[in-house]
């Protein structure tokens, strides 16, 4: 009897706990009104819920001029986190590695970007080398796991902004100074550290 | 009525796992063990099952899977319609939160074009009903009389 008691318990006991301590450990979040989980939540009640609509619209952007460390921003209309849902690294000849539901992290042609309603490419302001650590970081996390919320403690979840985020921040660069649970795609569009080398929309 | 009672008792636990995993990912590697907690209360419910009949024990154990067992067909599927395949997928992966720890451990090893965490969170309904059946099945029951 205790043992069934124990089960239903236990669980509800822990998140709780865990609830309580992350709320206490980062109230610099909570207070935060930009932060992802309110602009997520304003846009829950406009009604966009997830990505937005999917579709190819066909933005057909020059991706000439494009160095391996850049970034690729891309969105559909009515995403729940902002202007751009989906982000990528370029890796150079014609290839992004990117993280996504399942295919984990992974490389793709940057041609599929041509499918987003708006399309971003951003220049990091770094030294050549520095990207191209960048570029090596996130290489050597292909296969590793695809989980939405994937929050920034770990190494083992990522989403498509935590690899680019981390694979900077190991090179000394944040893209996140307010220290967010998450990031959005848009911090990148907002970053001093980026210069955007050209956008589109369709 | 007791098929409804170990039913709601394994949403219950399920869906609390859900959320004291997915909090707990913040802290790895507390993410790992709940995770494995997780286990070891679904099996303690599965050996709450024994003194079910076969019928009832398999009424609930389908049950409870039936949420994953129908996300793997709309992710098969491939369907296009509304996306619908894509958000089976990411659907699939919350509702299996409680087990994304244990998956997050596999290597990063790529099979015909997807990784190795995508075979197995498919193949969650089915292990976790196969898990829920040994636990549950007179066989374990036996062996421990015997003991």
């Amino acid at each position: 009897m205790k043992w069934k008691q124990f089960n239903l318990i236990i669980f509800p006991l822990l998140a709780l706990i865990f609830f309580l301590i992350a709320v206490s450990a980062n109230r610099h979040v909570f207070s935060n009104e930009s932060a992802v989980m309110y602009t997520y939540l304003q846009s829950v009640r406009k009604g966009n819920i997830g990505y937005g609509f999917n579709s190819y619209y066909g933005n057909n952007i020059s991706f000439a001029g494009l160095e391996p460390g850049d970034l690729i921003l891309g969105g559909y209309p009515g995403c729940s986190y902002g202007r751009f849902s989906h982000a990528g690294i370029y890796i150079g000849n014609g290839e992004v590695i990117e993280s996504f539901g399942d295919l984990g992290v992974n490389i793709q042609s940057i041609y599929h970007y041509w499918e987003y309603s708006e399309v971003c490419l951003l220049r990091v302001k770094a030294d050549p080398a520095v990207k191209k650590q960048a570029v090596e970081y996130v290489r050597r996390q292909q296969g590793a796991m695809f989980y939405p919320l994937a929050f920034k403690a770990d190494n083992r979840y990522w989403n498509c902004t935590k690899i680019m985020w981390k694979a900077y921040r190991e090179q000394g660069l944040d893209f996140d100074p307010g220290d967010d649970f998450w990031v959005a795609p848009d911090l990148f569009y907002h970053s001093d550290l980026v210069e955007v080398i050209r956008e589109r929309k369709v | 009525m007791q098929n409804l009672i170990a039913i709601a008792r394994l949403y219950f636990i399920h869906i609390f796992a859900f959320l004291a995993v997915g909090i707990s990912m913040y802290y790895p590697p507390w993410d790992i063990i709940l995770s494995l907690l997780y286990l070891v209360v679904i099996g303690s419910e599965a050996r709450l099952l024994r003194e079910f009949a076969p019928s009832s024990r398999c009424l609930v154990i389908l049950a409870w899977q039936v949420p994953g067992m129908v996300l793997f067909f709309l992710v098969i599927s491939h369907t296009t319609l509304w996306d619908l395949s894509n958000y089976a997928f990411f659907i699939m992966l919350f509702w299996y939160t409680a087990l994304a720890p244990i998956l997050s451990l596999l290597p990063g090893i790529f099979w015909r074009g997807w990784p190795l965490y995508y075979y197995f969170l498919l193949a969650l309904p089915f292990i976790m009903t196969a898990y829920h059946s040994i636990f549950s099945s007179s066989i374990c029951s036996l062996k421990q009389t015997i003991r």
